[in-house]
C-alpha cells in the first residue's frame, strides 16, 4: 500500500519541483527584462546585423549614473564608411538625458557627451554643494546668475583626470548668454561632496 | 534743560577759575617752589590707542607675522583637518611664543577650546625668526552643525584702549572659523522654477522632498511673496493664483511631491511675477533659507490686435517682407524643445485691399545651447554635441508689380517671444 502510494508521489513530486525551477527562471526573466531599456534607432535605414552590431557596441559604452536607463535612442548616420552615432539615454527619474557623441567603424570612440541624467537628489545637492562654496556663491551673486537654473553634468574620468582625478566628477554650471555672456562652474567631486574647481567668464 | 545744566556748570567753572586772579583766593604769593623741566615728547593718540614717538602705532607690542590670518574649514562632526601656520618674529629681540585658543563671547555657536590643539604649545623665536605651528581642529561627534569662530592667539598682546574693555582683544591671531555642516538629510528638487505663462491659464510644476531620515519629517508649504527684490518685479499674489497641494508628512526613508499649480488671471498684467514656496520643514537640520523654492513666472499674453507698420512703393515696384518669430527654450520649465513659435499676416493694399499673401520662401532655424568659450575646460568634451536652446520661424512674402502708395503691413504672432521684420522694396528684376 505504502510502495503504491510512494510511485504516486514521485512524479507528482518532480512536477512540483519542475514547475518551482520554471516558475523561478520565468521570474529571473521578468526581472531582467524589467531592466533593459527600450532601444530605439533612428536615423538612416540600417539592416538588422548592422543594428545588432551597433546596439551592443553601444550599450557596452553607456554607463548610467546612479540610474537605469528606461529609453535609449540611437541615431545613426553613415559616413564613408563608418557611422555617426548619437545615443539620447533618457530615464523616468530625471529631466535631463544623457547624450553621447559615438563615431564607429567596429571600434566604438566617444567623441563627446552630455551627461544631465542624474537623479534628482544627485543634482540638489550638487547644487547645493556648489553653493556652499564661498567663491562659488559670490560669482554666482556678483554676475546676476542667482536666478538662472545651473546645469548639473556628469563628468568622465578620462576628462576629469585632467582637471582633479580620473573619477566621475559632476560639474554644476550657471550660464547667461546675451551681449554680455557669463558663465561661473565648480567642478564637484561627488565621493566627497567638495568643490574641487571653479571657472568663470 | 541739560543744555542749561551744562552752560551752568560751564560758567561755574569760569568764575572758579577767574577766583585767583581776582585775589579772593590766594591774597599772598605762594612760595616759589623748584621748577622742574619736562622733555617735550611727541604724542600722537589715533582712535584712543596709547602710542609713542617712536612707532606711534604699536607700542609695546610685539610684531608677529603670521599667515594666514584667517583660515576657514567645513568638517562634518566627528570629522578632522590639521593645516600649518607660519609665525615669524618681525622683532630684533628673541620672542617666546604661547599659542592659546580665544573662543569670543558672542556668535551662533561656540566651540569648546580642546576642539583645537597647536603644536608645538610654545616656542621661543630668535630675532626675525620663523615658526611652523600645527593646528588640528577636531569636531566632537555630537557637535550641533552651524558656524563656529575662534581665535588663536600667539602672545598676550592686546590692543590699547582708553577704556575697559569686556574681553582682550588680542593683536597676534589667526582667526578661525568653522563650518560644522551635515549632508542634507532632506533634499528638494528643485529650488528654482523659471516659466513663461499666458495669462489665463496654468501650469503645475513638482517638488520633491526626499526624506533620509529614519523618522517622519512635518511639511506646510505656503507661498510667501514679501521678499521680492528688483524694479521690474511683481509679487505673486498669495491668494488665488497659486494652490499648493502636498501631504503634511514626507515619510521616514521616503519622498514626497508637493504641486504647485500657478494660475495666472486672463486679467493679470504682463511682467515678471516672484514669489517664494516656504516648505516650512519641520526639521532642524535644514535651514529656513535653504527650505524656500523661488517662483520666477513671466506672464505674457498672445497679441489679440497684429502689429502694424506701413511703408511707401513707388507703381509697378517689387517688394518683399521678411517676417520671423522665434522661442527659446530656457524660459520654459521643465520642456526640452521650445514651442515652434508661428504668426498670421496681412498686407492692406493702397486701395484697402486685405491680402493674406503666400510664402514665396519658408525658414526653420533651430539655435544650439552654448558654443566654445562658455563652457567650462571640464565640459570640454559638450562642445561636439547640440541641443535646441530657440526656435525661428521665418517666411517671406513677395509682390510684384506693386500698386503704388502706402501699404500696410500686419502681423500677429503666436506662441512667439519676439518678431523681427524686414522690407525690402525694389532691387533687381
Amino acid at each position: 500500500m505504502m510502495k503504491r502510494a510512494t510511485i504516486l508521489l514521485f512524479p507528482l513530486f518532480f512536477a512540483f519541483i519542475a514547475l518551482l525551477i520554471f516558475t523561478v527562471q520565468e521570474w529571473q526573466r521578468e526581472e531582467q527584462a524589467e531592466w533593459m531599456p527600450k532601444v530605439e534607432f533612428q536615423g538612416d535605414a540600417l539592416n538588422d546585423a548592422e543594428k545588432n552590431d551597433i546596439r551592443e557596441a553601444v550599450m557596452g559604452g553607456i554607463i548610467p549614473y546612479k540610474l537605469e536607463y528606461d529609453h535609449i535612442n540611437i541615431s545613426v548616420k553613415k559616413n564613408n564608411g563608418y557611422y555617426e552615432i548619437k545615443v539620447f539615454c533618457f530615464s523616468d527619474e530625471c529631466e535631463y538625458p544623457d547624450v553621447y557623441d559615438f563615431s564607429y567603424n567596429g571600434n566604438l570612440v566617444l567623441n563627446g557627451y552630455i551627461l544631465e541624467a542624474i537623479p534628482p537628489s544627485e543634482r540638489a545637492k550638487a547644487i547645493s554643494v556648489a553653493l556652499q562654496n564661498e567663491e562659488v556663491a559670490n560669482l554666482v551673486f556678483a554676475k546676476g546668475l542667482e536666478e538662472e537654473t545651473p546645469s548639473v553634468r556628469r563628468i568622465l574620468p578620462e576628462t576629469a583626470v585632467k582637471f582633479y582625478a580620473a573619477k566621475t566628477m559632476l560639474s554644476v554650471t550657471w550660464t547667461k548668454l546675451g551681449k554680455r555672456p557669463s558663465v561661473v562652474s565648480a567642478l564637484i567631486d561627488p565621493d566627497v561632496w567638495e568643490v574641487v574647481q571653479v571657472w568663470n567668464c | 534743560m541739560q543744555r542749561k545744566g551744562y552752560a551752568v556748570v560751564a560758567i561755574a567753572l569760569l568764575l572758579a577759575g577767574l577766583l585767583p586772579a581776582v585775589g579772593l583766593v590766594a591774597p599772598l604769593p605762594p612760595p616759589p617752589l623748584p621748577v622742574e623741566v619736562m622733555e617735550p615728547v611727541e604724542e600722537v593718540h589715533t582712535f584712543g590707542y596709547a602710542t609713542t614717538a617712536e612707532n606711534p602705532a604699536v607700542a609695546n607690542i610685539t610684531r608677529l607675522q603670521i599667515s594666514p590670518s584667517h583660515k576657514h574649514v567645513r568638517l562634518q562632526p566627528g570629522e578632522e583637518e590639521e593645516f600649518t601656520v607660519n609665525v615669524k618674529n618681525m622683532e630684533d629681540e628673541a620672542v617666546n611664543v604661547r599659542p592659546q585658543v580665544v573662543i569670543p563671547p558672542y556668535g551662533e555657536h561656540f566651540a569648546e577650546e580642546d576642539w583645537i590643539t597647536v603644536t608645538p604649545s610654545s616656542a621661543e623665536l630668535p630675532a626675525k625668526g620663523k615658526q611652523k605651528f600645527k593646528v588640528n581642529v577636531k569636531i566632537p561627534k555630537d557637535a550641533e552643525t552651524g558656524y563656529y569662530s575662534m581665535q588663536i592667539a600667539f602672545t598676550n598682546d592686546t590692543f590699547p584702549t582708553p577704556y575697559p574693555e569686556p574681553y582682550p582683544n588680542y593683536v597676534n591671531t589667526l582667526h578661525l572659523s568653522i563650518d560644522v555642516w551635515e549632508p542634507p538629510k532632506i533634499e528638494i528638487m528643485p529650488t528654482w522654477i523659471h516659466d513663461r505663462i499666458e495669462a489665463g491659464k496654468e501650469c503645475t510644476y513638482e517638488i520633491k522632498i526626499k526624506n533620509k531620515k529614519d523618522e517622519p519629517v512635518a511639511i506646510n508649504p505656503k507661498i510667501e511673496g514679501e521678499e521680492v527684490y528688483g524694479r521690474y518685479k511683481q509679487v505673486i499674489p498669495a491668494e488665488g493664483w497659486v494652490t499648493i497641494s502636498a501631504p503634511a508628512f514626507v515619510g521616514a526613508n521616503s519622498e514626497a511631491t508637493v504641486k504647485v499649480t500657478v494660475k495666472v488671471p486672463s486679467t493679470a498684467e504682463t511682467g515678471i511675477y516672484e514669489g517664494i514656496i516656504n516648505l516650512n520643514i519641520d526639521d532642524d537640520s535644514i535651514k529656513e533659507w535653504d527650505q524656500r523654492v523661488h517662483l520666477n513666472i513671466e506672464v505674457w499674453k498672445q497679441p489679440s490686435t497684429p502689429f502694424t507698420d506701413t511703408f511707401e512703393v513707388h507703381q509697378g515696384e517689387d517688394f518683399s517682407v521678411e517676417i520671423t518669430v522665434r522661442q527659446f527654450e530656457y524660459r520654459h520649465y521643465g520642456r526640452r524643445e521650445p514651442v515652434e513659435p508661428s504668426f498670421s499676416v496681412t498686407l492692406v493694399s493702397p486701395l484697402g485691399e486685405r491680402i493674406q499673401p503666400e510664402a514665396s520662401k519658408t525658414v526653420k532655424t533651430a539655435h544650439v545651447s552654448v558654443g566654445k568659450g562658455f563652457l567650462p575646460p571640464w565640459e570640454e568634451k559638450s562642445e561636439s554635441i547640440y541641443r535646441v536652446t530657440s526656435m525661428e520661424y521665418t517666411e517671406i512674402y513677395t509682390v510684384k508689380n506693386a500698386t503704388a502708395g502706402i501699404w500696410t503691413l500686419e502681423i500677429l504672432p503666436k506662441d512667439a517671444e519676439d518678431i523681427e521684420y524686414k522690407i525690402t522694396i525694389g532691387g533687381e528684376e
